[in-house]
């Protein structure tokens, strides 16, 4: 694949997250056998300390927790990162549809803008 | 979705946004026909080969920290740069709204002018395949 259509699961490249956070359970569409699931993540500021950004995975979009399946290298600098993709030939019952994404602040104080998308091809 | 009142792009590069320094973007998205015409044949007979990504653009020149200069100058040449595109603003979560996003290599930053005029640049970025 040449080009990932994406889906934004948090924008916070506006208003920048002061505080750890859960984003909104999205979902992203069916899981078909096959297919892969991509993830990225761009942090457009800088802070001390660090910023950790993992997306968890769900079968139900009102469950509180998922199980994480991308889990981005904590940093505190400008960066951009592209996952490994999920390759699986089940991912029909590995993985679920709805997603969301978490953000922690490894300090107190800091401030990160960023934002995060996947998507499924 | 409908059709797009072409205002609102939000370009991200490398971990930087770079949406206000761009007056124009481009995402290009194709295959490469390969021709297996063969003697005997009787039309011209092609086959699909590989996908080519490519994402163009410009805008106006600015070399302030967080700006096109500073983030594009250093790399040129370097492989597996984010770009990500989102044509319509960004909403979270919306499928049916969706942005682009690649690695890719940084083909060319040109800047460009004419006197009295503003300092333009332009850029191209080469998909590198996004499997890995």
């Amino acid at each position: 694949m040449a080009i990932l259509r994406s889906v934004p699961l948090k924008d916070a490249s506006v208003t920048a997250m002061t505080s750890c956070g859960q984003g909104t359970v999205y979902d992203v569409g069916a899981i078909e056998p096959g297919k892969r699931i991509y993830a990225g993540l761009h942090i457009l500021s800088s802070s001390t300390g660090g910023l950790k950004v993992r997306i968890t995975m769900n079968s139900s979009s009102g469950a509180s927790a998922g199980t994480v399946r991308f889990n981005f290298t904590c940093s505190a600098a400008r960066t951009a990162e592209w996952l490994t993709p999920l390759t699986t030939g089940t991912t029909t019952s590995t993985f679920q549809r709805f997603c969301r994404a978490i953000h922690e602040l490894t300090t107190s104080g800091e401030s990160y803008k960023f934002i995060c998308f996947m998507g499924i091809q | 979705m409908a059709t797009i009142a072409f205002k609102s792009a939000k370009i991200f590069i490398d971990g930087y946004d770079l949406s206000a320094d761009f007056s124009s973007i481009g995402v290009m998205y194709s295959a490469e026909v390969l021709d297996e015409t063969a003697f005997g044949d009787t039309t011209r007979i092609h086959k699909g080969g590989l996908k080519v990504a490519d994402v163009e653009g410009g805008g106006h020149w600015d070399a302030a920290a967080g700006h096109v200069d500073q983030v594009m100058f250093g790399i040129v040449g370097t492989d597996d740069k984010i770009i990500s595109v989102f044509a319509n603003g960004i909403t979270e979560g919306v499928a049916t709204d969706m942005g682009f996003s690649m690695k890719g290599v940084v083909e060319t930053f040109d800047l460009s002018g004419d006197p009295g005029s503003l300092l333009e640049f332009s850029f191209a970025i080469r998909g590198r395949g996004i499997a890995a």
